[in-house]
């Protein structure tokens, strides 16, 4: 173990110096000589695709490294100027938060003032103490109302706030968040975000390790990390450019370039107005113009699967409730055509999963009828649908149990009874669909998250599904993650397959979806193109069920530019108006 | 019954009131005796188990929950015995072939009776007892918070394996595994099933250590307890019962073995 010196007069806050971090049976280091400084009161973010040492960052400056996850350290880190990694009750000095809110619970405690009161408790802090400390942690949190709520019956974004109370309630004024908002939805994110100002605000050293540009974009400075090394630190405006983040792989987040294109000035505040103000002012010409996103077109699929049509999928009068009284789904009317593209969105709890669920019969109606083809769902056994309807669940751990990729991907071609013929070459356009080819005969489990869900996504595309559902096929994904998974949506449709997901990715619904069904408290409330379900009026009915509009989509309403859920319509819509005012 | 506690009851009679250690203690002994006393005791003890649920103010749900748990165990014990006991002679009942005897009835009715009695009881425990107040009285007592921990957290995460591998077998069934139907089709799906079962379930026990370490757990200090259990006079006068009637468990085997008591 590498011994931490005390960095004499290092100062309040999180400093972190020089630090390398190499985990034992690794080739490579997971971090190389990372070094920064968040002060009290400042957030900083840290960028950078799967795999470039974030989560490492993060257990490091928690001082989780090399105390319970073993690794050899070199550098040092210290909050409020203790020194952290080998010495215990760290925990009184930083506070660390994980992306899984259900498994950062301590699943002994009945309310979530006792979860409060959990750490408290370890610390030995009296009774009478520890009281007063929760009310004024709660107060402060906004988690006062959740206070006699059962801690596991919470949202995703409730629960992450609960465990941010309850680190923050051991006193500590460093707090460390890894991927906080990754499996909540846009609401639930947005409540995150704000608890971390406020907490920054009250004078808290706040490093986050984020994807999200909701959480990066208000960030005082961000970190951008690279395969362990640090490419630099910056305003998210500098440390998130095009230019920037060239070498790493990364594209810029909508919100950045669009600023870019608008030529913002790099202290302007990155946020919707002085965007919308300054495209306004801008000259956004044809040779000015962006690619939208990334130069990733469509996966070309058609050379390797079949061009088949989608079945016809109709869905009338459905209505789902669960053995707990609980009405999941209330009278809805879906009819997908082959082909199609479809995005669910919705808050948490709305009943997309419980409607998808209908569509290979894992769930029968309690009324209503699915129908595939003309023919009714419930009378054909799931695994018999899973010949026409593929379903990548959200978890890819609830899939994986195979000892290499390509067997994982085997396995559905097997249930299936697919001659080995067909079933290799499924498994080799599954692989090159997903750009697995390279891992083909590594564990799925030596692999990352994103890559894991690559798997199980080409796990199911290997059964040649008519019908792909995914749920939530976006989460934990880095940007070229989303990347890929929408170049498989779009060259799965340019065959003729349906795709429907589940998504709380407003820009990757609106970019890669020809329909968005808008899902709350188990009904359809709006259904239509990106063009129409994000129109301008549409913000309040959105709202209503956690959601807003994508960026693009917001800036042209504020423009007046009409409907433009995507950069690319945004740029049209603003080359146009340009032309009506400036004519050559 | 509230989420993550259990099979508790809420509730506020006598027996909710009662410390969770001299419930515990009184419990097991209510448990062992039956089968230290001679038969016919055991028919006494039933009806005391019975009384103490209805007392406690458990009611109906403590009725149905006793039916429930002892429905079949107590009717498979009664037929077996009362029909098929070897040697019996005294018919009361002839059904067809089978005849019900007086000695199978002698025999099966109080081993009955002890099965009904430990049910009764430990159901009453169960449902005036919060998971967490019993581990929180027992640390008191000198148990190991991390020993209380484990048992704790295994309740309130029970249900959520449950959906687990139900969302596991979802997962398996729609790449095409069949579930349903003949005994191999069946043992073919405990692979895909156990395999993610427990990577998943490995994933999740080193999140939460990580994040139990965050919040202190295992630190050195002497721990403190946000939830007061409290223990009063009467709790202290049972724990002192109990005693008193463990300590008489061997003079009642001794007055069995000698033949005093019948």
């Amino acid at each position: 173990m590498a011994s931490i010196p005390v960095e004499s007069g290092a100062g309040p806050g999180l400093a972190i110096s020089s630090l390398t971090v190499h985990y034992f049976g690794r080739d490579t280091p997971a971090l190389s000589d990372v070094s920064v400084d968040v002060r009290p009161g400042a957030l900083v973010g840290v960028a950078g695709r799967n795999g470039a040492g974030k989560s490492t960052l993060a257990l490091a400056a928690a001082g989780l490294i090399p105390r319970v996850v073993r690794a050899r350290l070199e550098g040092t880190v210290t909050a409020d100027g203790v020194p952290l990694g080998t010495s215990e009750g760290v925990a009184s000095h930083v506070g660390i938060v994980f992306p899984n809110p259900h498994n950062q619970i301590s699943a002994t405690k009945a309310t979530v003032r006792e979860e409060l009161a959990f750490g408290l408790e370890n610390l030995g802090v009296a009774r009478a103490d520890m009281e007063r400390r929760i009310e004024a942690i709660a107060a402060r949190l906004g988690l006062s109302e959740l206070l006699d709520r059962y801690p596991f019956a919470l949202s995703g974004g409730e629960q992450q706030r609960v465990a941010i109370g309850s680190v923050v309630a051991l006193g500590g004024r460093v707090l460390v968040l890894d991927e906080p908002t990754g499996q909540l939805d846009p609401a639930g994110t947005e409540t995150v975000r704000d608890l971390l100002l406020t907490q920054a605000e009250d004078g808290t050293a706040v490093l986050c390790a984020e994807h999200s540009d909701v959480v990066l974009a208000t960030a005082d400075r961000v970190l951008v990390l690279d395969a362990g090394r640090s490419v630099g630190i910056a305003t998210p405006r500098v440390a998130l450019s095009g230019q920037a983040l060239a070498a790493s792989g990364l594209e810029p987040p909508t919100i950045i370039r669009l600023a870019e294109l608008a030529g913002l000035g790099v202290d302007d505040p990155l946020d919707d107005e002085h965007i919308a103000d300054a495209l306004a002012g801008a000259a956004v010409g044809p040779d000015r113009r962006p690619t939208d996103g990334d130069d990733r077109s469509a996966t070309d699929l058609g050379g390797r699967f079949a061009v088949r049509d989608g079945a016809l999928l109709e869905i009338a009068d459905l209505r789902y409730r669960y053995p707990t009284g609980i009405d999941a789904v209330r009278g809805v009317d879906l009819r997908v055509e082959p082909g199609e593209r479809v995005a669910i969105v919705g808050q948490n709890g709305s009943g997309k999963t419980t409607l998808v669920k209908h569509i290979n019969g894992l769930l029968r109606p309690s009324t209503g009828r699915v129908s595939l083809a003309g023919r009714d769902l419930s009378t054909i056994k799931v695994h018999e649908a899973a010949r026409t309807i593929g379903f990548v669940f959200q978890n890819p751990d609830d899939q994986l149990f195979n000892r290499s990729v390509e067997r994982e991907l085997a396995f559905g071609p097997r249930n299936l009874a697919f001659s080995s013929e067909r079933s290799a070459q499924l498994i080799d356009a599954a692989l090159s669909a997903a750009q697995l080819q390279g891992v083909r005969s590594d564990n799925p489990y030596d692999l990352g998250y994103s890559d894991r869900k690559l798997v199980a996504l080409a796990s199911v595309l290997a059964m040649d599904p008519a019908i792909l559902v995914l749920d939530e096929p976006t989460t934990g994904q880095d940007g070229p993650g989303v990347a890929q998974v929408g170049a498989i949506v779009d060259g799965l449709s340019a065959i003729g397959r349906t795709v429907i997901a589940i998504t709380h990715d407003m820009e990757f619904a609106a970019r890669h979806f020809g329909r968005i069904v808008v899902m709350r408290q188990g009904e359809v409330v709006a259904d239509g193109t990106p063009e129409a379900v994000f129109a301008p009026g549409q913000e309040e009915l959105l709202a209503s069920t956690g959601l807003r509009p994508p960026l693009a989509a917001r800036i042209g309403a504020k423009l007046g530019l009409g409907s433009t859920p995507t950069v690319d319509a945004l740029l049209d819509a603003l080359a146009v108006a340009d032309a009506v005012v400036k004519p050559d | 019954m509230r989420e993550g506690l259990g099979f508790y009851v809420d509730g506020s009679g006598w027996l909710h009131r009662r410390n969770p250690v001299p419930k515990l203690l009184l419990l097991i002994w209510g448990v062992v005796a039956p089968f230290v006393f001679p038969p016919a005791y055991a028919f006494g003890l039933l009806v005391l188990a019975i009384l103490l649920g209805l007392l406690a103010e458990l009611g109906r749900p403590f009725l149905r929950a006793l039916f429930i748990a002892s429905a079949l165990l107590t009717t498979s014990i009664i037929v077996i015995n009362g029909f098929f006991f070897p040697g019996a002679r005294d018919v009361l009942l002839a059904v067809g072939p089978f005849h019900l005897t007086r000695e199978g009835l002698e025999f099966g009715l109080p081993i009955a009776a002890r099965v009904v009695s430990a049910i009764a009881l430990t159901l009453a425990f169960v449902m005036s007892t919060r998971p967490d107040d019993l581990m929180e009285a027992l640390i008191d007592r000198g148990a190991s918070p991390r020993f209380a921990f484990v048992v704790l957290s295994a309740i309130q995460t029970i249900p959520r394996m449950l959906d687990k591998a139900s969302r596991i077998l979802d997962a398996q069934r729609s790449r095409g595994l069949a579930t349903e139907g003949r005994f191999a089709a069946r043992a073919r799906a405990i692979v895909p099933l156990l395999g993610p079962l427990v990577i998943g379930s490995l994933i999740d026990v080193r999140e939460r250590s990580l994040a139990l370490e965050a919040r202190a757990f295992g630190s050195s200090h002497q721990r403190t307890a946000y939830r007061e259990v409290p223990i009063g006079d009467v709790d202290r006068r049972l724990i002192a019962i109990g005693m008193l009637l463990f300590a008489a468990l061997p003079l009642v085997i001794a007055g069995r073995l000698a033949g005093l008591i019948r």
